[in-house]
């Protein structure tokens, strides 16, 4: 029997003005199965409202939690298809009301999204943006969500360089592609979701060091991660969780 | 802020109560609880408490109220209505702290917001339980998040964006909220005010402009709330068709016209003819022949038929109130209910009275290929209704002659259909029947907030509506992942859009199939 302990932080960083990224945590026992959902946001600091956006997403798949997980679970859905569709409904439903929302407000609001969603023995990924989930798994840290971005070229004061830009998030297309994965938990696995105000500071090197330290807990992690970030090179948002899987005996934590 | 509180509700006598039930586990403020329960405090809902084992039970008398996500699923909030909430929050606010109620305790989630059917304003829920405390922001991501499900009704000026740029200040607390929400109201007061009074129009010959839609009905308070969250897009409001009153008076006028000219046409040919013999009660008699054949015509038109509608109506109403005793046909012959045995009847959860039906737009959009072009409708005062089908058949019961004495024998038409509309589900392999609602019906994959739930992942939460009005009816996609197609189209429909359906009209929400009778 496995249990889940996880943890995490989100806080506005070392040169921003506000913490446009939202995170969400949410673990226990639906309709008699056992289930974890784990969500980092990512407001788009370059359109306007990505606070606003990054916090909807952020209530909704709560709701989605509460009311619609368990009515889903009791209707039987629990095959990977059906979950897969599931999620994309809510991810869809979530797309419009941001779209709605810009254009209600004349501007072009977004939010990166990046769910781990656990159900029994399995996981599911939907991923939209460049927000990352990270697992440790047998002393391999491996990276399970491909960033939707491409360069672009860009000149500023006569010089040529290359900035990255988002080609998919949540509230800017008609219709959101989510990067999707699933597959099976192992005990010992540690998975990371953060934002990229966290790995464009840290190294894999710093987050697979901080990752394999089985004693520390999730939450204690998180804070660990933003410490090794130097005084003031924090220049975006930071939000990461840290969630492990481990045998039942030890208990339920944060 | 997470409570885990179970809420459910009751009737007791004339009153309505929400029930929630504290568990043990959950700390309780004891004087807090005192407080709300000994005090009426303007803007929460007056409670009682009750013990149950060793859960808290604590009512909240809801009567005459309607839950604010109840409204929020069927229409959006005017800019009036909204502001009205965000002051009843500010004023219920600063009460609680007159009473020392933490402000963690206001419960801001919107099928537990209750507010006045006419004027939206609004009574909260208070729970005095130990939470995290978050302050203000419980109230800011509340507003934010009605803002982006997109309830509130956009008007010319930009009061959301003012709304939001004041929430974002680092400043932000309940005071610069007030102010904010005091200086939109003023404004809106200002401009008003400042608007010119229009002087009524000089009257023309040209018909009156249809006036736009209310989109702020008042919605009747029901007795047992039914909760469900999420908020849909609206038909978007469309102007109301012409009434049939004004073609009906110009066509009486045109037909008195005619009558007049056949009757003086025919004076002065019947004069012509017999002028010279002298026979003028000859003239005398072909006017009046003619007189009396547009006199039976206009009567025919305009009154006959207007008295069968009355009677129709009337009728109608009379065996509602009855016990479902049969009544014979005219003629005396027994009416069977076509396709009555062997179906299910699945109604439609017993949910909220519905607004009036709003018309819906005229089509813009062409419709799917495989429907052929609806077929004009015939005007409605020349249309028969259809007979009146009743369950079973009672050999005692005599139908009253009508006004006008005893009525003609008629035969029974075994291809005559009732005049009800319903869907047909199929997905399930019982052909589930549904029936409309007020003339729509809500389908989608959430029980609790759709006329009828279709369990099939592929079928989004609030999939599509089906509308039926005068006669014709229409669906329409709500904004759904997988689409809805009509007589398997691969052309899914555009969003939001009534599309006209036909007697048969197969209509595929994702890939659950409904067909359409009417």
């Amino acid at each position: 029997m496995i249990t889940i302990t996880y943890g995490g932080i989100s806080e506005i960083g070392d040169r921003r003005s506000s913490n446009q990224d939202s995170i969400l945590h949410l673990y226990g026992t639906v309709e008699g199965h056992q289930a974890g959902l784990f969500v980092v946001a990512d407001g788009m600091g370059g359109l306007a409202y990505g606070r606003e956006v990054s916090s909807y997403i952020i209530s909704e798949l709560k709701r989605w939690w509460e009311i619609d997980l368990p009515q889903m679970l009791q209707n039987g859905y629990t095959k990977e298809e059906e979950i897969q569709e599931l999620l994309d409904q809510e991810i869809w439903d979530i797309n419009q009301a941001a779209l709605r929302f810009g254009k209600q407000t004349g501007k072009r609001s977004g939010s990166t999204l990046s769910l781990l969603f656990f159900l029994d023995q399995r996981y599911f990924i939907k991923n939209l943006g460049d927000s990352r989930i990270y697992r440790l798994r047998r002393q391999e840290l491996e990276r399970l969500t491909i960033d939707q971005t491409t360069l672009q070229p860009v000149r500023k004061n006569g010089t040529l360089y290359y900035k990255n830009v988002l080609t998919m998030c949540i509230g800017v297309l008609d219709v959101p592609v989510a990067y999707s994965a699933c597959g099976y938990v192992k005990l010992k696995d540690c998975y990371l979701l953060c934002s990229d105000g966290l790995y464009n500071c840290l190294k894999e090197d710093s987050i697979f060091s901080i990752m394999q330290d089985g004693r520390t807990e999730p939450k204690e992690m998180a804070v660990r991660m933003r410490g090794h970030i130097p005084p003031g090179k924090a220049f975006d948002n930071i939000s990461a969780i840290l969630v492990r899987i481990e045998e039942k005996k030890r208990g339920v934590g944060r | 802020m997470d409570y885990n509180i179970q809420f459910s509700y009751e009737n007791q006598n004339q009153n309505s109560y929400l029930m929630a039930t504290i568990p043990p586990l959950k700390k309780v403020i004891e004087y807090q609880l005192q407080m709300m329960t000994s005090n009426e405090i303007p803007g929460l809902l007056t409670s009682m408490k009750r013990q149950s084992n060793e859960n808290i039970l604590i009512y909240y008398n809801i009567t005459s109220r309607i839950s604010l996500g109840q409204i929020l699923n069927r229409r959006k909030l005017s800019r009036k209505e909204f502001l009205t909430l965000l002051s009843g929050i500010i004023k219920t606010w600063k009460e609680m702290q007159e009473y020392q109620l933490e402000s963690d305790g206001l419960y801001l989630k919107e099928d537990y917001i209750f507010v006045t059917s006419d004027t939206c304003e609004p009574a909260f829920v208070f729970l005095p339980i130990c939470a995290r405390s978050q302050g203000i922001e419980s109230v800011k991501n509340f507003i934010q998040s009605l803002i982006l499900k997109g309830v509130i009704e956009t008007s010319n000026d930009n009061f959301i964006q003012i709304l939001l740029n004041t929430m974002n200040e680092d400043t932000f607390q309940i005071s610069s909220l007030e102010a904010c929400i005091e200086k939109l109201s003023m404004e809106r007061r200002a401009e008003k005010s400042s608007t010119p009074k229009v002087e009524p129009p000089k009257p023309s010959t040209s018909p009156a402009p249809p006036s736009p839609v209310p989109t702020s009905n008042p919605i009747p308070p029901t007795s047992v709330p039914h909760p469900a969250p999420s908020v849909r897009d609206e038909v978007p409001p469309a102007p109301e068709p012409k009434p049939q009153k004004p073609k009906k008076d110009i066509k009486k006028t045109i037909m008195l016209i005619q009558a007049v000219i056949a009757i003086a046409a025919a004076a002065g040919v019947s004069f012509v003819a017999f002028q010279k013999s002298g026979h003028y009660e000859y003239i005398a008699a072909v006017v009046l022949v003619v007189a009396a054949v547009e006199f039976v015509i206009y009567r025919e038109l305009f009154v006959n038929n207007k008295e069968k509608a009355e009677k129709t109506s009337k009728e109608s109403k009379k065996e509602s109130k009855k016990e479902k005793k049969p009544a014979r046909a005219r003629g005396g012959r027994a009416v069977e209910i076509p396709g009555g045995e062997g179906k299910n009847i699945s109604t439609a959860s017993p949910g909220l009275q519905k607004e009036a039906p709003v018309t819906p737009p005229p089509v813009v959009q062409t419709p799917p290929v495989q429907s052929p072009p609806p077929v004009p409708q015939p005007p409605v005062n020349q249309m028969p209704h259809a007979p009146q089908v009743l369950p079973g058949y009672d050999d005692t019961v005599m139908e009253e002659p009508s006004e006008g004495g005893i009525e003609e024998t008629d035969f029974w038409d075994p291809q005559a259909r009732p005049s009800e509309v319903y869907l047909e589900y199929t997905g399930d392999g019982s052909g589930t029947r549904i029936m409309f609602q007020n003339g729509r019906l809500l389908v989608g994959r959430l029980v609790s907030q759709v006329d009828f739930a279709v369990n099939n992942p592929k079928v989004g939460k609030m999939h599509a509506e089906f509308i039926c009005q005068n006669g014709q009816c229409f669906v329409q996609d709500l904004n759904s992942k997988n689409g809805t197609y009509i007589n398997g189209s691969e052309e899914r429909l555009t969003s939001n859009m009534p599309y006209p359906l036909q007697n048969g009209d197969r209509v595929s929400l994702a890939d659950s199939e409904f067909v359409i009778h009417c």
